[in-house]
Parts: structure tokens; C-alpha cells; sequence
């Protein structure tokens, strides 16, 4: 799972991920956990543990925060549009202020390098792949914490 | 309006009076509370950052991070600072209680009944987001949002099983601090909920209490000799409160460190009441 989430990770990044140490894999998701609960066993398996750093190949808020030096493609957008951004719309151009590399992914922030989401281009079009305003909205909780 | 069955009782235990500033209290609009996450934020950092967008706020007697939203210009959940989980709308009794569990950052702590993970996320922000959390709820609705509070509060010292607390010792651990939140008629949230007032009665009061009183024997099972419990809840029934730290303190061993009870009028909080006590 490790190897899949690095690649995809470099592929659309264009660096390799740090994953901290005391992480854990739980089904198809890894989270990043205490160095007092790494050390501990239990009789069953537990719901989660700890901060989700990514569902399978796909990166969480956190593992992109980790490692938000190391991004090659990073779109930083302004007050008004990181707000939108957050609420699921798509990104105007007007509303981007600096656009590092070029590719179709690209990790989404605001002014004060906070990450807000991933950004996905494709036809001219900025579309808002996900963001850490996304477990609000209606039927997709289920789908994915960001 | 108050059910009469709850009046009488209430002016029973607490006087006329009571009743009366009670009743004038939850007429009023209900205060709002926040909690800033010290582990993703500085207090002044975020403070003044609400404030640059026009919020004002009143800090919370004796907890550093706890303020009164006192105006918001749009609602403060709106926020891209909610978003990324630099603070936690709570209400002040759960912050307290949380305060007198006075988590370390070396201990185990088992949180029941956690779900939507509010006060678990407290605790790690004051174990500082070290030692271990074990966080049960069997409740998958209110365990999703619990995932979701957890990851954007930014807590990894937490565990999260879907287990009844009725089955703790099943985990085969024993615990240095228990905050056991436990379910109840919630017929203190009434200011909140209005809807309280016509849905709760004496049954589901006797129901619950029967409950926590399971649960309050469970628990202590699990509780490492001097280890510490907080039992708390949003009800402001005897039957619920002193009668199950009685039970607690008679039946289970238990001493009684401390009682406290909250009301809308006298504390400007939800009705709420903990117990602290010690193996």
C-alpha cells in the first residue's frame, strides 16, 4: 500500500512522500499515530487510530501538511476563493495567486500556506478534486475524510 | 414550558426560586462556545484572526482556551479556521468536566460513549497529543463524525473501536483515567433543545439511570487502583446523578472527590453534572 501511495504520490507531486514512523495500516488506510499507541496491542481491531494519512493511493489534508515543502505542484489561491474552494466550487483563474509546476494535480492552498484540498486540471478547467470542507456535503461523508 | 412532573421535582430539590430563573434562563438565546485547539494553534493566533473578521469573544473564567462567542458576524462553523480544526464548538460544561479529568501525557485514558469525539479531542489537547486515548461508541452515525472531528482536530493519540461500554473489559485493559460521558435523558440540554421539553420524561430518566448505573459498574472494573473517573452528564435528574454516585461510592467502592452541578441561570451553561471520583 506503502509503495502505491509513494508513487502515485511522486507521479502527481513530483516527490516521494515522508510518512512519519510511528504510522500504522488499518484495511486500506494509514494513519499517523502516538509513539505510546504504536507500542500497543489489542484484542481487536479498532475503527480508526490516531490521524488519517491517506486511503489507499490517495493522500489525506495531513500527509500533503507533512510534506507540503516537498510539493512541486501547488496552486495558491486567494481569501475569497480558498473560502469558495472550501465549499466545493470549482477555482477561477482570477482567483489564483501563484501556480507552481505543471501537471493535472495539483495541491490546493491559501495565502497563509495552509492546505485546503487538491486541485485536479483538466480542459482549462480547475476542478476541485477534494477539499476539507467535502465531509459536509450531503452523500459524500461516506465517501472520503479528507 | 416545564412538564409539570419535572417542576415539582425541581422545586422540590431546589426551591421556587430556582425553578423560576431556570425557566426565565432557557427563554433566552442560547450562548455559543469554543474551544481553541492549542494543538494546531496558538489561543492569540486565532483569537485575533476571528476578531480581524469581525467576531468578538469573552474568554472563559479560569480556562485559558475557552471563549464565549459573544457576536458573529456569519456563522462561525463557516470558517475556513473551523475547517482546519483550530477550534471545537463545545459547550463550557464539557470543557470542564474534561479539566477535572486532568489528563497526563504518560497516562492510558478511556473516553466511553465518545462519539461525536468533542471531549476526546480535549484530552489529547491537554495530553498533548501523546500517550493513549482508547475512544468507544457503538453508534455508527455519530462514530463517523467522531473520524472526521478527530482528523481535523489533528489528535493521534486516539483509538477508536466500535464497542458498547457495556463491553470495555473485553479490551483487556485497565485505565488511569475513565471520563465516562455517559447517555442520560439529557433533560439538562432543554435551552438548547427546546424539543427536550415535550420528548423527555420520568421513564426514560429511570431507563437511563439504570443504564449509567451498568456502565458506571463496568467501568470501575477497568479503573487501575487510584485511578480516576469523571462521570458526567447533560441531566439534571437525581435519579441520574446523586443517586448513581451513591451507587457508585456504596455498591462499587468508589470515593467521591467532588460533585458539581451546572445550571443555564447560576453558570450560563446547558443543565450538566459531574462526579469525580477515585478507586
Amino acid at each position: 500500500m506503502i509503495n502505491n501511495l509513494s508513487a502515485k504520490f511522486e507521479k502527481d507531486f513530483g516527490a516521494a512522500p515522508i510518512i512519519p514512523d510511528n504510522h500504522v495500516i488499518l484495511g486500506k488506510s494509514l494513519f499517523e499515530i502516538s509513539r505510546e499507541l504504536k507500542n500497543m496491542e489489542f484484542r481487536f481491531k479498532p475503527l480508526a487510530e490516531g490521524l488519517l494519512l491517506a486511503r489507499g493511493a490517495n493522500p489525506c489534508a495531513r500527509l500533503l501538511e507533512l510534506n507540503k515543502t516537498k510539493l512541486r505542484n501547488v496552486i495558491v489561491l486567494n481569501e475569497k476563493s480558498a473560502f469558495l474552494f472550501t465549499c466545493s466550487r470549482k477555482v477561477m483563474k482570477k482567483g489564483i495567486v501563484k501556480k507552481k509546476g505543471n501537471g493535472p494535480v495539483y495541491a490546493a492552498m491559501n495565502e497563509k500556506g495552509e492546505i485546503l484540498g487538491i486541485i485536479e486540471y483538466r480542459d482549462n478547467i480547475y476542478s476541485n478534486k477534494v477539499n476539507i470542507g467535502y465531509y459536509f456535503e450531503e452523500n459524500k461523508m461516506d465517501e472520503v475524510i479528507f | 414550558m416545564l412538564k409539570r412532573e419535572f417542576r415539582k421535582s425541581y422545586t422540590e430539590r431546589f426551591g421556587e426560586d430556582f425553578v423560576e430563573k431556570f425557566v426565565s434562563k432557557i427563554n433566552e438565546p442560547y450562548p455559543q462556545y469554543l474551544r481553541v485547539n492549542t494543538l494546531k494553534i496558538k489561543v492569540d493566533d486565532l483569537i485575533q484572526g476571528l476578531e480581524k473578521k469581525g467576531f468578538i469573544f469573552k474568554k472563559i473564567e479560569g480556562l485559558n482556551y475557552g471563549f464565549r462567542v459573544v457576536n458573529e458576524p456569519f456563522s462561525i462553523s463557516s470558517t475556513e479556521e473551523y475547517l482546519l480544526g483550530y477550534f471545537y464548538l463545545q459547550d463550557k460544561s464539557s470543557m470542564l468536566c474534561v479539566e477535572e479529568l486532568n489528563p497526563k501525557s504518560s497516562e492510558l485514558v478511556l473516553d466511553c460513549c465518545s462519539a461525536p469525539g468533542g471531549k476526546t479531542s480535549h484530552i489529547a489537547q491537554l495530553m498533548n497529543n501523546e500517550g493513549v486515548i482508547i475512544a468507544l461508541d457503538d453508534k455508527s452515525e455519530r462514530l463517523k463524525s467522531q473520524l472526521f472531528n478527530l482528523q481535523r482536530l489533528g489528535v493521534k493519540n486516539a483509538t477508536t473501536f466500535k464497542i458498547n461500554a457495556l463491553r470495555v473489559n473485553s479490551l483487556g485493559l485497565l485505565f488511569d483515567k475513565i471520563l465516562l460521558d455517559a447517555p442520560c435523558s439529557a433533560s439538562g440540554t432543554v435551552w438548547r433543545k427546546k424539543k427536550r421539553l415535550k420528548m423527555v420524561n420520568k421513564h426514560e430518566v429511570l431507563k437511563s439511570a439504570e443504564l449509567q448505573k451498568e456502565l458506571l459498574r463496568k467501568c470501575s472494573k477497568v479503573l487501575k487502583p487510584d485511578g480516576l473517573m469523571v462521570y458526567s452528564t447533560c441531566s439534571i435528574e437525581k435519579e441520574e446523578n446523586e443517586d448513581n454516585v451513591i451507587f457508585a461510592a456504596e455498591e462499587l467502592g468508589l470515593k467521591i472527590v467532588k460533585t458539581k452541578y451546572l445550571f443555564p441561570h447560576t453558570d450560563n451553561t446547558i443543565g450538566f453534572f459531574y462526579a469525580v471520583m477515585k478507586k
